[in-house]
């Protein structure tokens, strides 16, 4: 059907509000209630434009002496959220109407009289929609000179949310969320009136999985992250996109950093994978990003150049048969880091591949995964290659029993969970490729530090099969050029200079990207890495690096049934 | 001559005991629900619809109209009986249940065979248990007589009525707060549309009527639309209940046609204002109809036609009279903080404006107010009015913008000194928006 | 610790009858609740509505704090609302409240230290022809004056 927005046609399909035909053609109708993924409430009256539908005579609609339709507008101007379009009808925004402006500006001197106004400590400055609207839509001042009303501040409502009641303005679309979302009514308005404002029960926690989406979804500065609160303005961060690798749903999610240190990760929209949400779980997964890191290579212990650490790996894995070697993949890495890994040591002979299982629970209604690894897939489309893998209870008893060896980790901890220390003292040598410090990298005779998620770039194939790209959020100490493209910048890494003291990066960790340690000159990116084995692999034949973009591509349904086998 | 002269009361009658079933059916008492289960659906429809009755809840929207708004069908409908009388200056619907409960519960059974009803819901407000308790007993009477329940009067209808206590909340009587209220919701005022004939209660159709309007329901299937639609105003005909409170002699409910002039009502019928003093203003349907002044008084019937006239409305037929002793500022004040309070909290121009208006009219109130408050006022008003959900906004904008329009010397007679030197001055410090 | 008794519970399952969803019940149910809690609704007597309706707390509480009917806090054996709106006014409602603030020593909203009386302020009760108006607790009564009020407090002291 064919509608009119300002002056202009659009064609349009089924029965969308005048707000989603705004957004589709960009046409900015403000708003704070509205949000794609919940129910409507209308309730801001932020978005108020003025509508009208064309006149029907008997002969069909009425045309005015200048052969264009008499349109009938609404006598008030009405809510462009929950108003649906209808053939013909028309719209008039702020852009063409005073009547809309004025609203606008009414609702927004409202909104303000009773709200703090105390964006210079609010962390949602600067993202803040309630910032963005009044200064675009807004009065210039405000005609209020009583006190505004006094409401709870700084209040816990749970593990992670921070609510301030008098930053609140009402749009309940945190309630709308933990109802229609989350599944989790934890959250309700108290009072009535402009005395209301949101709560939890007495003595109960705002604390089901997904409870930090309300944060991203407050339109103001009311609800805020517990581990995120004052520590810094979000114009200082830059945002990188990618996924979370917390589970195999693989959310998309953007990476904020400042000074190199990954401070928060929020959801990013992606109708097909996550909507608009993730789970507190993967957004709260990134201090091991910033901490607690291997940095350099080292071999019992002793700090060694990455010269002496490829000289070490191959004097290790050279010092017993290739069929004593078993080599553990990981579902944490990339597939080109899997891919390279298992390149690697086929060629050189090895024949013992080995992966883990790490399912836990079960899937829940909206996102969370039993299958607690991001990469399970990418490893099912290695497995041909591989000559299939073995458990980790296979691997347990073939140590134990002398048949392997030299032991080589990648991104896995093995003593932390499926291997004990009689396993070790069984093995002539253990290799860690690994992010960060643990039971096998104290344990290791050589240990090589690991780029994380958020420091390369590479491809995670989802439970749904939906093949997606980590990108580099932070820099590491001797970064490959082609990573070094991607980077999120900053406003400060690109206008700071070497004496802005607060811009020095900090958390630099000196590790390289798995394939990069292992394929020494073969492979300058990992794109190349990506064309080979795009060839090698049926299922990626017809997969192009360029289209997978920030938004992923499901792949053919084919591959499907091989991703979900265990 | 008078026109209650050879008037013949027929919602609050003079008989005593009327509540009881037996003094009910003696006198005429459920002949209008057998008459209706003898005619078809559509007949009943169209026999209000000919009566010319017009909701009574405030709005006066034309009632058979409503009615056949209802889709046909085996869908489900609902019916929700508006006794949540919240208006302030409205006492009327607590008469019905008090002294003639048949015929508000007649009225009800009848409107839910024309719409094929199963279920109907008396939402009345939790401070009137008195009435409720009285409209639990006359209801059991009426089931044990077969009149409600199942297979009623042997022709095959059945409906239940079920009573609602509401809790304190003026906002339940907006018919779509009402209807969320009912069903254990918050009470938001829902988004129209969709209209309750599609969407109502629990998603399905829904009617929803005051209490005197299914009163005369009642009486126009017994006595007949064209006996009703003779009375009182042609355009907005029947039997209403004024109820006249203030500085009357004589204050209460008195039941007579519409279209009665103002002034008969005020002089004759409640017998005039109190003490011999003189009349100040005037607000002829509940708290949210714009205030009148004498001069409009005089000239004021109160029918649809009439008080439009005047540059007001029907509303509830409340009407509140206020002698020249009135101090109107503080009078405006009392309203504004009832808005306020009562405002359900969901639009940002009715939650953020009710308390507004109450803070600048309390500045009048105190002596302390300017001329751009006066302004001020007018552009709040402006800002509320038809930009929210419900019209709790509208109701609580136009007191404040009629009150001081109309009774503008008295509200500058309350402004500070230096602000009553004129416009020059606060022109210049206005800073328009 | 609240819990509802065996009648209580059995008026609940009848209120629940009543309509199609059982959400649809919890003003009911917090009536019965506030009346078996001495007519006031405390946190405990909230978390039990919803364990019988099978609604989540924060609901329930969203539900009750919108009311003004139900108390959220104790109030005394004798609770007075005098209506304060605009036909009342207009009959002297602001001199009974000074004059009961005075004789029970009381601001709005409080309750004597001996727990009889609590004495509050409300909005338009339907008894505009008989103003000014109070309740105290469900009953009604009308047309006052500071006389009439002495007499009933002196009534309800005894
Ligand atoms: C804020 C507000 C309060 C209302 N309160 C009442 C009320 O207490 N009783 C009532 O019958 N109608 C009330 N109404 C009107 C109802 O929304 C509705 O129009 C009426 O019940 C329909 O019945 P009728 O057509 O029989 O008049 C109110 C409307 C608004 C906007
Ligand atoms: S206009 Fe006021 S009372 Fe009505 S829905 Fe909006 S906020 Fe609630
Ligand atoms: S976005 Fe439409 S009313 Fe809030």
């Amino acid at each position: 059907m064919k509608v009119i927005i300002d002056q202009i046609e659009h064609e349009v399909d089924g029965k969308p509000t005048i707000l989603e035909v705004a957004s589709k053609v960009g046409v900015e109708i403000p708003h704070f209630c509205y949000h794609p993924g919940l129910s409507i409430s209308g309730n801001c009256r932020m978005c108020l434009v003025e509508a009208g539908t064309p006149k029907m005579g008997p002969n069909g609609v009425e045309l005015d002496a200048d052969g264009k339709p008499v349109i009938l507008w609404m006598p008030k101007p009405t809510t462009a959220c929950s108003t649906q379009m209808s053939e013909g009808m028309q719209v008039k925004t702020h852009k063409t109407s005073k009547v809309v402006e004025e609203a606008q500006k009414g609702v927004l001197e409202f909104i303000l009289i009773n709200h703090p106004l105390d964006c210079p400590i609010c962390d949602q400055a600067g993202e803040c929609p309630l910032q963005e609207n009044t200064f675009q839509y807004g009065p210039e001042g405000s005609r209020f000179e009583f006190e505004k009303n006094s409401k709870p501040k700084r209040v816990e409502l749970g593990p992670n949310v921070m609510f301030d009641a008098e930053r609140c303005i009402n749009c309940t679309r945190c309630v709308r969320f933990s109802e229609e979302v989350a599944k989790a009514p934890q959250l309700t308005v108290i009072n009535r009136g402009d005395r209301n404002y949101i709560a939890t029960f007495p003595g109960m926690e705002l604390d089901n999985p997904y409870s930090m989406n309300v944060i991203d979804i407050c339109p103001v500065g009311a609800l805020t992250s517990k581990h995120f609160r004052f520590k810094a303005r979000v114009w200082e961060m830059s945002e990188t996109d990618s996924i979370c690798t917390g589970c195999s749903a693989g959310c998309n999610v953007k990476v904020w950093v400042k000074n190199n240190e990954v401070l928060r990760v929020t959801p990013r929209e992606n109708p097909t994978v996550n909507q608009w949400w993730m789970c507190d779980q993967g957004r709260l997964g990134f201090t091991e990003l910033n901490e607690n890191r291997v940095s350099g290579p080292s071999f019992k212990g002793q700090a060694i150049t990455w010269e002496e650490a490829a000289a070490k790996l191959s004097d290790l894995t050279g010092s017993v048969p290739a069929e004593e070697i078993a080599v553990i993949v990981s579902p944490f890495a990339t597939l080109e880091d899997n891919f390279a890994v298992i390149s690697h040591f086929k060629a050189a002979g090895v024949t013992s591949f080995v992966r883990f299982d790490h399912t836990a629970g079960s899937d829940d209604h909206l996102l969370i995964k039993a299958d607690k690894s991001p990469n399970q897939a990418a490893l099912t489309l290695l497995e041909k290659k591989a000559g299939g893998f073995l458990t980790g209870k296979a691997l347990a008893s073939a140590i134990t029993s002398g048949k392997l060896r030299v032991l080589v980790s990648v991104q896995e901890n093995p003593f932390g969970g499926e291997l004990t220390s009689d396993h070790r003292s069984a093995l002539k040598a253990v290799i860690s490729f690994s992010t960060n410090l643990n039971e096998t990298t104290s344990s290791a005779d050589l240990v090589l530090p690991a780029a994380t998620h958020a420091e390369t770039l590479g491809t995670f194939i989802n439970a749904k099969g939906i093949l997606q790209k980590v990108r580099p959020a932070k820099i590491l100490k001797h970064q490959n050029r082609s990573l070094m493209r991607e980077t999120g910048l900053s406003r400060w890494d690109k206008h700071a200079w070497k004496y802005d003291k607060w811009a020095q990066p900090t958390h630099v960790t000196d590790a390289k990207p798995v394939w990069e340690i292992l394929s020494g000159e073969e492979y300058k990116s990992a794109e190349q890495v990506f064309s080979r084995l795009a060839k090698e692999l049926p299922a990626l034949n017809s997969v192009s690096w360029s289209e997978i973009g920030t938004g992923g591509i499901q792949l053919e349904p084919a591959s499907k049934p091989e991703t979900v086998k265990p | 001559m008078s026109s209650l002269a050879g008037y013949e009361k027929v919602i609050l009658p003079d008989i005593p005991n009327l509540n009881q079933i037996e003094v009910y059916e003696k006198h005429g008492g459920y002949d209008g629900l057998k008459k209706a289960l003898s005619m078809s659906q559509d007949d009943v429809i169209s026999e209000v619809k000919k009566s010319g009755l017009r909701g009574r809840g405030g709005a006066g929207f034309p009632t058979g109209l409503k009615w056949s708004f209802m889709p046909k069908g085996d869908k489900i409908r609902y019916l929700a009986c508006n006794g949540d009388e919240g208006e302030p200056g409205t006492f009327k619907d607590r008469q019905i249940f008090e002294f003639n409960p048949h015929l508000f519960i007649e009225g009800t059974l009848i409107a839910c065979y024309a719409m094929g009803i199963k279920t109907a819901y008396v939402y009345i407000r939790g401070e009137y248990l008195k009435w409720i308790n009285i409209l639990q007993a006359s209801l059991n009477e009426a089931y044990a007589k077969g009149y409600a329940g199942q297979n009623i009067l042997g022709k095959g209808f059945s409906t239940d009525i079920v009573i609602h206590r509401g809790a304190g909340a003026y906002i339940c009587g907006e018919e779509s707060s009402l209807m969320n209220s009912l069903e254990g919701k918050r009470p938001y005022p829902r988004i129209k549309p969709p209209f309750p004939a599609q969407v109502g209660l629990w998603g399905q159709p829904t009617t929803i009527n005051n209490i005197e309007t299914l009163a005369n329901a009642a009486v126009i299937l017994r006595k007949g639309a064209d006996w009703y639609s003779k009375i009182g105003a042609e355009k907005h005909p029947g039997p209403v209940l004024y109820g006249i409170s203030g500085h009357v002699t004589k204050p209460g409910v008195y039941e007579g046609p519409t279209g009665m002039s103002l002034k008969e009502l005020i002089y004759e019928v409640a017998g005039g204002i109190r003490n011999g003093k003189k009349l100040k203003a005037v607000i002829p349907g509940g708290s949210s109809t714009p205030i009148l002044t004498p001069e409009l008084v005089e000239k004021a019937t109160m029918d649809a036609d009439g008080l439009r006239a005047v540059g007001s409305s029907m509303g509830t037929a409340g009407i509140i009279v206020m002698d020249e002793d009135t101090d109107l500022v503080d009078t405006l004040h009392t309203l504004s903080k009832f808005y306020h309070h009562e405002s359900c909290g969901q639009c940002t121009p009715c939650r953020e404006g009710t308390g507004w208006l109450e803070k600048v009219v309390a500045k009048f109130a105190e002596g302390k107010a300017t001329r751009q408050d006066y302004d001020l006022l007018l552009k709040i008003c402006a800002q509320m009015e038809g930009r929210t959900v419900c019209a709790l906004a509208d109701a609580a904008a136009w007191p404040v913008r009629n009150t001081i329009t109309r009774f503008k010397e008295e509200f500058e007679a309350r402004m500070a000194d230096q602000d009553k030197k004129g416009w020059e001055y606060s022109m210049k410090a206005v800073s328009g928006v | 610790m609240f819990s509802f008794t065996e009648e209580n519970l059995r008026l609940i399952e009848a209120e629940k009858k009543k309509y199609p969803t059982v959400e649809s019940a919890v003003m009911p149910v917090l009536w019965i609740a506030q009346q078996q809690n001495g007519n006031w609704l405390s946190e405990e007597a909230i978390q039990a509505v919803a364990g019988v309706l099978d609604l989540s707390p924060a609901h329930v509480i969203g539900v009750a704090s919108f009311y003004t009917m139900y108390n959220k806090q104790p109030v005394g054996k004798y609770h007075l609302q005098v209506c304060s709106n605009i036909s009342c006014s207009l009959n002297g409602a602001k001199k009974i409240i000074h004059h009961l603030e005075k004789k029970l020593n009381l601001t709005l909203g409080e309750t004597t230290p001996d727990g009889l009386y609590t004495f509050s302020e409300v909005e338009c009760l339907g008894s505009c022809g008989t103003a000014p108006a109070m309740q105290v607790n469900d009953e009604y009564i009308e047309n006052l004056t500071t006389e009439k009020v002495d007499e009933l407090l002196k009534e309800l002291g005894k």
